[in-house]
């Protein structure tokens, strides 16, 4: 930190972008049936916390969810609502949340499973979708950091 | 898509960084910590090296494109950012460096913050004063394996806090002062999950409160955009501002908690120090709170919380209360809620520091004002003010540091004090040679603390 200004690039997208990035190469490798590695398999769960976190700030209201006990100083809450913002502005068609983090939970849930090799490849290609989504979501964000407006009276 | 050239061009950057962050580290530098930190930036682009290549691979076939493009944008941001961080860590070994003070600072980070670090030092080319954790530097940007990866294998349990000293500043040690605002914030992320419940509840009550006024304020920029106040452009603006507001909540939480931290170790001290590099009235920035509400905030904490200490001090708190003015009305309604939070989280954040922060002007206020007062006599007579806790082993300790730093600014801003001083060794034409001298003997006060903090501790057989 510094005592006046952000000390470098301040990006709290950094980790979830590679995070989505390296979940994209994991379903690709998982469609064409080769292995992937704990890295991968941590992003999956990475994207969706992201997504669950997403869908939560798209479903409810802002009140609804602070009263919900949410704990409004976690990175990924913040990350949410950048996410959504981004996803409605430059997405005509932006992804189906619920629908996502439940192919994510599916495919996790599977993952080192003797179902591993039978996960639906029209599955695996929905959730690869998403996350390219997501990730061009977040990328968008990261290049043009929103700034209001400072005017004194 | 990225074109074959564009993947072309991003390898070539990738391998020329590497090449750069490669020869740095070939050179001799007074200590290991930088190639560590270098040998951690090459294991985070080796990771996107492969990356890349992996993508190329798998999606090079039509209907790739989309794939390979998003990878592109995220290898080349990351690339960037590497960059960056590496810049925070390059030309550590500058001539110009004050390496003495690295081994007090550690120290006092360490006795602060409960946790095992090294100071590395650079030159900023900028006046600003930084100091960040490269744990937390690698964790943030999602590198926290490679992090872990280096130090495990080079066997480094510490964590390495990389340390920006203005480059014009270089000499100026009593400048260090503001070391206390970082650690601050070292402070503040170990003690996160505590503050968590402290920051969530005052964003309640502060966005209760200001829910009207910013759902105007939400529609007020959505009618602003191109096609004017529609539902979707409502309800992306509301997500920005919820964002915003949760960002701002956070970040200027962290630098309050930061000031009061300092407040709490430093006094005027701090407060001088800000003002050396906090010139100008700044504006508020998502991560920073304007410099006014900073000092309105600190003076008020030190006046109610050490009242005796004020009252001591005389000209040296009448000095810096002078540049106090009224904190600036906002026409934007963020920076109007980003400031009520500051406000509302002074009271919860004071009762938590109270309990884990040890201050020195909680020691009975006669033995302080004879102890500053006999540190400011050393200084006189050029003696480094440690030679006044050699006989006072209560003193020998994280208290004993920061006091000195009080005593060395108690001296500089005493005007009668300091212009006599400089007629006294005849520096009248260069006063700044008369604070350089100050510098030097805060310098090996510092220095010596530090060894008789570590002669006491091993004779004594307590924890280092």
């Amino acid at each position: 930190m510094s005592i006046l200004k952000p000390v470098g690039v301040e990006d709290p997208f950094a980790s979830l972008a590679w995070s989505a990035c390296v979940a994209t190469l994991a379903l690709e490798k998982m469609s064409t049936r080769r292995p992937i590695d704990d890295e991968e398999r941590s992003a999956l769960s990475k994207v969706l916390d992201l997504v669950e976190a997403t869908s939560r700030a798209h479903r409810l209201t802002f009140e609804e969810l602070l009263a919900t006990g949410q704990d409004v100083t976690s990175p990924l809450v913040i990350a949410s609502f950048s996410a959504l913002a981004g996803m409605t502005r430059h997405h005509d068609r932006p992804i189906e949340l619920d629908q996502t983090v439940e192919d994510l939970r599916n495919i996790i849930t599977q993952l080192g499973s003797a179902c591993e090799a039978k996960i639906d490849r029209k599955l695996l290609k929905r959730a690869q979708d998403a996350c390219q989504t997501l990730l061009e979501s977040i990328n968008l964000q990261r290049a043009s950091p929103q700034q209001p407006a400072y005017i004194e009276s | 898509m990225a074109s074959p050239w564009q993947i072309e061009c991003l390898t070539y950057r990738i391998n020329s960084l590497v090449a750069e962050i490669q020869r740095v580290s070939k050179k001799d530098h007074p200590y290991n910590e930088p190639r560590v930190v270098y040998e951690a930036l090459l294991s985070v682009l080796d990771g996107r090296a492969k990356l890349l290549k992996d993508y190329v691979q798998l999606f090079q076939l039509p209907g790739g494109e989309r794939s390979l493009q998003n990878c592109y944008e995220t290898v080349a941001r990351d690339v960037a950012i590497v960059a960056e961080v590496f810049s925070l860590v390059d030309r550590v070994d500058s001539a110009r460096i004050p390496f003495e003070i690295l081994r007090p600072l550690s120290w006092a980070a360490r006795e602060l913050v409960r946790g095992k670090y090294r100071v590395v030092v650079r030159l900023d080319p900028i006046f600003d004063y930084t100091f960040m954790s490269t744990r937390m530097v690698f964790e943030n940007r999602g590198w926290g394996a490679d992090w872990l990866k280096v130090t495990q294998k080079h066997k480094i349990a510490h964590d390495v806090l990389l340390l920006g000293i203005p480059s014009a500043y270089a000499h100026a040690i009593l400048l260090n002062a503001l070391a206390a605002h970082e650690l601050g914030h070292l402070l503040f992320n170990t003690q996160r999950q505590q503050l968590k419940d402290i920051i969530t509840l005052v964003f309640r009550q502060v966005f209760q409160k200001h829910n009207l006024k910013l759902q105007d304020y939400v529609a007020r920029r959505a009618r602003g955009l191109p096609g004017g106040l529609t539902q979707d452009a409502y309800a992306n603006e509301s997500a920005d501002v919820y964002r915003l507001a949760l960002s701002i909540t956070m970040e200027w939480c962290s630098e309050l908690y930061s000031d009061l931290v300092a407040t709490r170790l430093l006094g005027p001290a701090y407060i001088a120090a800000f003002d050396r590099v906090l010139i100008g009235r700044w504006q508020p920035t998502e991560s920073h709170p304007p410099n006014d509400l900073r000092r309105n905030l600190m003076i008020t904490y030190f006046e109610k919380n050490f009242p005796q200490i004020v009252a001591n001090s005389g000209e040296l708190w009448a000095s810096l209360k002078n540049g106090l003015s009224e904190s600036a009305r906002y026409v934007d309604e963020l920076w109007t809620f980003g400031e009520e939070v500051c406000r509302s989280a002074v009271a919860p954040f004071t009762e938590t520091l109270t309990k884990i922060v040890n201050t020195p002007f909680s020691e009975p206020p006669e033995e302080f004002s004879s102890l500053i007062s006999e540190m400011q006599d050393h200084i006189d007579n050029l003696s480094p003010p440690s030679a006044v806790l050699g006989e006072k082993s209560m003193w020998i300790n994280s208290n004993g540091f920061w006091s000195m730093f009080y005593a060395a600014w108690y001296f500089r801003l005493n005007r009668a004090r300091f212009e006599s001083f400089t007629r006294r060794y005849q520096w009248q034409d260069s006063p700044s040679d008369a604070e350089d001298a100050l510098s030097n003997l805060l310098l090996q006060g510092l220095r010596s603390l530090e060894l008789k903090f570590r002669f006491k501790a091993q004779k004594t057989g307590m924890r280092e």
